[in-house]
């Protein structure tokens, strides 16, 4: 405990110093801003300025990467709240009430308190990593495949009736979702599914290209003729990103929950930042007792799932650290970065790097520091964005996803992908389908599939195995509750509305 | 006047149609090469394939006074960059890096329109032998008590690998049908979740390359080495063979043409790539990385990869994998 504040007192040294500060605040600027765009994730930020980094010292290199990871996490924040376009798949979830709220109005309220959520995740995500990483790790490894099964069973289950309206119609869109998902070469035999021919499709349906339709295209789509514009009505001002005390309130407790669901996750590898925010969202609905506010612009909604994916990210870093082992696409090519610089990731990289790793986790709190004070001016920048009118900002937004979609695959055809989906996506919203649960489907379904069969190959095929392991075991009755009380909501409602019905 | 001709637009004429002219020539081998030459990856940037192919650019470019762009074409597990290397305009200006497995599985398990015939191949620039890795506190040691326990225990001992039809698993594949042993293979996506599940003790070993077992000394151990002889990085690394089961299972990668492409231009990217490899810069920079580096020139890497071929598909028929 001692030593790790020692350590840690040394890395903000590290990080305050002028040259490092300066790549930190370089790369949260350019992350930030790439982030809003549509479609431009960390993963292109990162890849673009990569070959910047060989002629840099190691230390101010990572500390610029990180920058760009962070700051691109949080402008994703800002393209779904103020334009329903997720850039950063997790963000999804952030469009269903962030999106509603700019329309009412509100978006100002809806970035501040994401800039706050957001802030404190990180901070606690940074916080459990300094000090509580060892027992996370071991937590961590008591995670086998039916475990993780019964996580995403419950994931399904709860995430399936997340949608407002109809239950059925959001089951069979979580349906849908898993068919999606079932697209690609199937981990365990190595054959492709549903590609029909197409080369392309055996890599799996990019969840960049997905989001992007679904919650984009879709939208664009859906609202071409109806809007004229959406700033008109808002008149933001900076004044106006500043919650209330009584907004404040109220979205205190979502946001500790969110960041400790993030916290749980972020130990576990394999469950990427997508489906902790999904779930953060999930349980906030469940227990609120308002649910029907939800997707309509309830506060709750967005800062749950953005704290949850904030302290998700950061305590990811224990697993990629301490067992060197890359969380996602992201973290690996951040290790990729280190080994150009001939430091090679693992355990020994904390005794032997110790200015990098430490500067590294001072420099993240600073970059989130930096991140708030960067955006209190930048936010009326984003804020006018709302005043361009409909008809110019959304051609725009277009061609902003088409390059950003291109740009993470070199490909077409994910182009095209967002298009197909977006068509879809139109279709189901006319429908009044929720669209939410078919990237929920396509998020959780492969990994409930491939922990499934891999639980079941380990056990050499017996079910039991799933109830014998207490942390599965636990996780198979809540999802048996969950679905029993449905269930039985179901019957009360309907018994009551006879009853309803028989008396005049 | 006005039919007198301006010189300027003459020039310009000229000019224009020689570059048409140009364009419609067979490529001159002597003036190759005279603008950048395109190197594809069929992998994504920052990726294991990605850095060495930007490591051996630098180098070649110094070695034939060209400038080269990297691009990463990625998508169907390298099929699909692979697929656009083949069908690329064949004139030495397309060079593709191209890995194992696109190369010599690929085209067994996916309908593709390429096959290891659709290149001439320039060189072999880096060969990365795959290890049998156990938890740290494992009680195996050797191969033999790996096999010793197998046979006891028939369809007991698992192995992970980054998925079925990889050269891990035909790897292993090979090894269980040449100790006549039953093992089971437990699949999965990316080295990270394997690792957890390793540690955790869910598996009992996995197959990754030495340097995964250098980055995770305190946690993991490797039995033997799956090449034909010992690793100079790893000495004391025994391999398979020595245990009396000669199982070769190697990632490995290099630069190759569409198959149309004249032979002067395919000697000249060997030479600067056998004067690149060697170069200090190189290979320190692979060093860096912990990549085993290796040469082999166009003749040897060409029945190289025609042999690998056969060898893949016999595994994979074995493993009950082809298409």
């Amino acid at each position: 405990m001692h030593q790790a504040l020692v350590d840690l007192w040394y890395g903000f040294g590290i990080a305050v110093e002028p040259h490092n500060l300066m790549w930190s605040f370089v790369g949260v600027l350019v992350g930030n801003l790439i982030g809003v765009l549509p479609g431009m994730g960390s993963l292109s930020a990162i890849s673009i300025l990569l070959p910047l980094t060989y002629t840099m010292h190691a230390v101010p290199a990572f500390l610029m990467l990180a920058g760009i990871f962070y700051g691109a996490m949080y402008g994703g924040a800002i393209g779904a709240i103020l334009l329903n376009l997720p850039s950063h798949p997790p963000h999804a979830v952030t469009c269903l009430d962030g999106y509603p709220m700019t329309r009412q109005g509100r978006g100002g309220v809806a970035l501040g308190i994401t800039m706050i959520a957001s802030f404190f995740a990180a901070s606690f995500g940074i916080t459990v990593m300094v000090f509580a990483s060892p027992l996370l790790v071991k937590a961590a490894l008591a995670f086998g495949p039916a475990e993780i099964f019964s996580i995403m069973l419950l994931g399904l289950v709860a995430g399936g009736t997340m949608a407002r309206g109809s239950p059925l119609k959001g089951v069979a869109m979580t349906i849908v979702g898993l068919l999606v998902g079932a697209v690609g070469t199937d981990v365990n035999s190595g054959v492709i599914r549903f590609s029909f021919g197409l080369p392309e499709l055996s890599d799996r349906i990019d969840l960049v290209a997905l989001a992007l339709g679904l919650f984009g295209v879709a939208d664009f789509l859906r609202s071409v003729n109806r809007l004229k514009f959406i700033g008109t009505e808002t008149r933001l001002r900076l004044r106006d990103m500043r919650p209330s005390m009584a907004e404040l309130k109220q979205a205190f407790p979502p946001m500790l929950r969110g960041t400790l669901v993030g916290t749980v996750f972020g130990a576990m590898p394999g469950t990427g930042p997508t489906i902790t925010s999904f779930i953060a969202y999930a349980l906030e609905r469940r227990i609120s007792r308002s649910p029907q506010r939800f997707g309509r612009g309830a506060l709750e909604g967005v800062a749950a799932p953005e704290a949850a994916s904030h302290s998700k990210t950061q305590v990811d870093f224990i697993p990629t650290m301490s067992l060197g082992i890359p969380g996602d696409a992201v973290m690996a090519l951040l290790l990729g970065a280190l080994m150009i610089q001939g430091i090679a990731p693992g355990p020994q990289l904390i005794t032997e790097h110790a200015d990098l790793f430490w500067g590294l986790i001072a420099s993240f709190w600073i970059g989130n520091v930096l991140l708030v004070i960067l955006n209190v001016p930048l936010i009326g920048v984003w804020l006018k964005v709302l005043r361009v009118p409909y008809r110019l900002m959304f051609p725009c937004a277009m061609f902003f996803i088409a390059v950003g979609v291109y740009s993470t695959n070199n490909s077409l055809f994910e182009v095209g992908e967002v298009l197909v989906f977006g068509i879809a996506g139109a279709i189901f919203m006319a429908l009044d389908f929720a669209l939410a649960p078919i990237l929920l489907g396509y998020v959780l379904g492969p990994l409930a599939e491939e922990n499934f069969r891999r639980a079941l190959l380990l056990s050499r095929g017996d079910l039991g195995v799933f109830f014998e392991r207490p942390i599965s075991l636990a996780f198979m009755l809540l999802c048996i509750a969950l679905v029993v009380l449905q269930m039985l909501f179901a019957v009360s409602a309907a018994i009551g509305k006879r009853n309803d019905g028989a008396s005049p | 006047m006005n039919t007198m001709v301006h010189p300027k637009r003459v020039v310009a004429f000229a000019v224009v149609s020689l570059v048409g002219l140009a364009a419609a020539l067979p490529v001159r081998a002597e003036s190759y090469p005279d603008h950048p030459i395109t190197i594809a990856v069929p992998f994504t940037a920052g990726g294991t394939t990605d850095l060495i192919t930007r490591a051996l650019t630098d180098a070649m470019g110094a070695a034939m006074h060209a400038s080269f762009v990297v691009v990463n074409w990625t998508g169907a597990a390298g099929a699909v960059g692979t697929a656009r290397v083949a069908k690329a305009r064949p004139d030495g200006y397309t060079v593709g890096m191209l890995p194992v497995g696109p190369l010599t599985s690929q085209p067994y398990i996916q309908h593709l329109s390429y096959s290891p015939e659709s290149f001439k191949y320039v060189c072999l620039v880096y060969s990365d032998p795959q290890a049998l890795v156990v938890r740290k506190n494992s009680p195996f040691e050797t191969v033999k008590q790996v096999v010793d326990y197998a046979r006891e225990h028939p369809g007991k001992l698992t192995f992970a690998t980054t998925g079925a039809g990889t050269i891990p698993h035909l790897g292993m594949v090979e090894f269980a049908a040449d100790a006549g042993i039953n093992l089971v293979h437990v699949p999965y996506q990316g080295e990270a979740n394997i690792l957890t599940n390793l540690l955790g003790g869910f598996v009992d070993s996995m197959v990754a390359h030495p340097a995964f077992v250098e980055s995770n000394p305190d946690s993991l151990r490797a039995i033997a080495v799956m090449a034909p002889k010992r690793m100079p990085e790893y000495p004391n690394l025994p391999t398979f063979a020595e245990a009396g089961y000669p199982v070769n299972a190697t990632v490995w990668g290099g630069l190759a043409v569409p198959k149309d492409t004249p032979e002067p231009v395919v000697e000249k990217l060997e030479s600067a790539c056998r004067t690149a490899t060697s170069s200090g810069s190189y290979v320190a920079r692979l060093k860096n990385q912990r990549m085993p580096q290796a040469y082999m020139g166009s003749k040897e890497f060409t029945a190289f990869v025609l042999s690998q071929y056969q060898q893949t598909g016999k595994l994979l028929k074995s493993a009950g994998m082809l298409k």
